[in-house]
This record gives structure tokens, sequence and C-alpha cells, in this order.
């Protein structure tokens, strides 16, 4: 074969034919992309639940340091009766 | 089959919308994937010449173009230019991993096939063309992408221009230099078989 340019256009025409994918593929492939889409529809309830942990989060925190405040207090007030106690029940000395 | 730059002509507004409405509206994407999928499909597999590779591929192609949407913007330039730009790269990027191991051969599927009357021509005519497919495997991408544009996809050279990102006039030229390539590695390839 001599293969020329006209040659080569009718076997490029030939050769080069339009393939058609598997259903199979095509309806996997759109399922797929409609999920990926779903788990970005979930995006702004997301950020909600995200929001709402913080919040809770940030209130547990603010609760467990105003126990330890307030246990800080009493323990100080504990100790403070206990100097006062002490000091009350020792003799003076003349 | 669908048939995408063809039937863009009056369709390219209507195009345009869906892009934009394809950000949010997952319909939008949906009617955007099943104009292009076969198109992008094609493109792969006769640039990976396999079935599988080419769905991977694609589907790649799909989730990119779904990722990165919001983000396109209409500069005169055709939305399937865009997709054929993803896949150029998935499919560039696919060469380079696969760079180190042996080159799959296209499957013989795509020829035509079954019982013939004469199966001595169509043995002759079978080796042209696997000798054909062979030399357009040895092209640089862009003239892969030319004649997959151009006998797959039956576009115009304005079309292809516009997918390229090149002028009529210089998709013409590089179709002849093209052809005259294709010769030339076809002509080696014969050399090298009778070694």
């Amino acid at each position: 074969m001599r293969w020329t340019p006209r040659q080569i256009e009718a076997l490029l025409a030939d050769v080069l034919v339009p393939v058609e994918p598997s259903e199979t593929f095509l309806r996997r492939l759109q399922a797929r992309l409609v999920t990926y889409r779903g788990k970005q529809a979930l995006n702004p309830w997301m950020f909600i639940i995200v929001g709402a942990t913080g919040v809770l989060m940030f209130f547990s925190f603010l609760g467990l340091l105003l126990r330890i405040l307030v246990g800080w207090i009493g323990l100080l007030g504990i100790l403070g009766l206990r100097r006062e106690a002490k000091s009350n029940h020792e003799p003076t000395k003349a | 089959m669908a048939r995408g730059p063809k039937s863009q002509g009056s369709d390219s507004i209507d195009e345009m919308e869906l892009v934009r409405r394809a950000a949010e509206d997952p319909a939008a994407f949906g009617e955007l994937y099943a104009r292009h999928v076969r198109q992008i499909y094609n493109y792969i597999y006769y640039r990976t010449g396999n079935h599988q590779d080419a769905e991977d591929l694609t589907a790649r192609v799909f989730m990119r173009a779904l990722r990165h949407v919001p983000t396109f913007e209409d500069k005169g330039v055709p939305f399937t230019a865009w997709l054929y730009r993803i896949a150029h790269n998935l499919v560039a990027n696919w060469h380079r991993d696969r760079s180190r191991r042996p080159v799959v051969p296209l499957e013989k599927s795509v020829l035509s096939g079954g019982a013939s009357e004469h199966p001595e021509l169509e043995a002759i005519a079978h080796e042209e063309q696997d000798l054909l497919l062979a030399a357009i495997r040895r092209l640089p991408p862009e003239r892969q992408e030319l004649l997959i544009l151009k006998f797959v996809e039956r576009m115009s050279n304005a079309e292809i221009g516009k997918v390229m990102g090149r002028t009529e006039g210089a998709i013409k030229s590089l179709y002849h230099r093209t052809l005259n390539a294709l010769r030339d590695e076809v002509r080696a390839i014969e050399r090298e078989a009778k070694r």
C-alpha cells in the first residue's frame, strides 16, 4: 500500500469510529455523581451540627470551669475555717 | 449518539445556562453529563486504547467537573472544551504513570469484526487498521486529539479550533501535517516489521 493522504483518510474513517460505553457504566456513574451531589447537599447541615456541637462543648467547659472555681473557693473556705478553729484552741501565752 | 458540538450552535446559550445552574442544581449537571459523557468516553477510549481505563478516566473527568463547575467562567469557550481539557490532563497523567509499563494495544473490538465471505481480504484490512492505530498512538497527544475530534466526533475545523484553542486555519494546517506524520509513522512501522 502506498499510503497516500486520501487512503489514510479513508482508513481513518474506518478505524476511528464512535464507541458506545456500556449502559451499566453510564448508569453507575450518574448514580455516583448524584450521590456525590447528595453529600454536598449535607454541607449546611454539617455546618449546623458542628456549630451546635461547638456551642454545647463551650457551655460544658464553662460549667466545668465554674465547678472547679466553686470547689476551689469551698476548699479555701474549709482551710480558712480550720485555721481559724486551730488559732481559737491554741492557749494564749501570757 | 449525542454529538455535542454539532448540536451546540443554537443550544450554546442553553448550554451556558445549564452550566450556571449546574453549580447548584443536580438535574442541570445531569443534563450536561448526558450530553457529553459519550464524547468524553470516546476521546479517552482512543487515547488509552481500552474500555476499562476509559471508564475509570471518564468517571474521574465528570467527578472533577462536578467539583469545579461552580468556578467555570464563560469566556466564549464551549463547556465541551473545558471537559476535553480535563480529560486531556487526566490522560496525560495516565500515560505518565504507565510510561514504565508496556503499551497495551487498542482492543480488537473497535475494529469491524464478524464472519466474512473473504477472510483473507478482511485479514489484510485488519492488518492495515492495526498498523494505522499503532501509527496514531505514536503521534504527539495534540495530533491524536485532532484525529479523534475530526473522525470520531466528526467536528469541523472551526469546532476543533474552539476545543483546542486554535484558529480554524491552524487546525487545517495541523491536520495536513498530521496526515503526513501519520504516513511517515506507518512507513517506519513497516520498516521495523521487515527487519
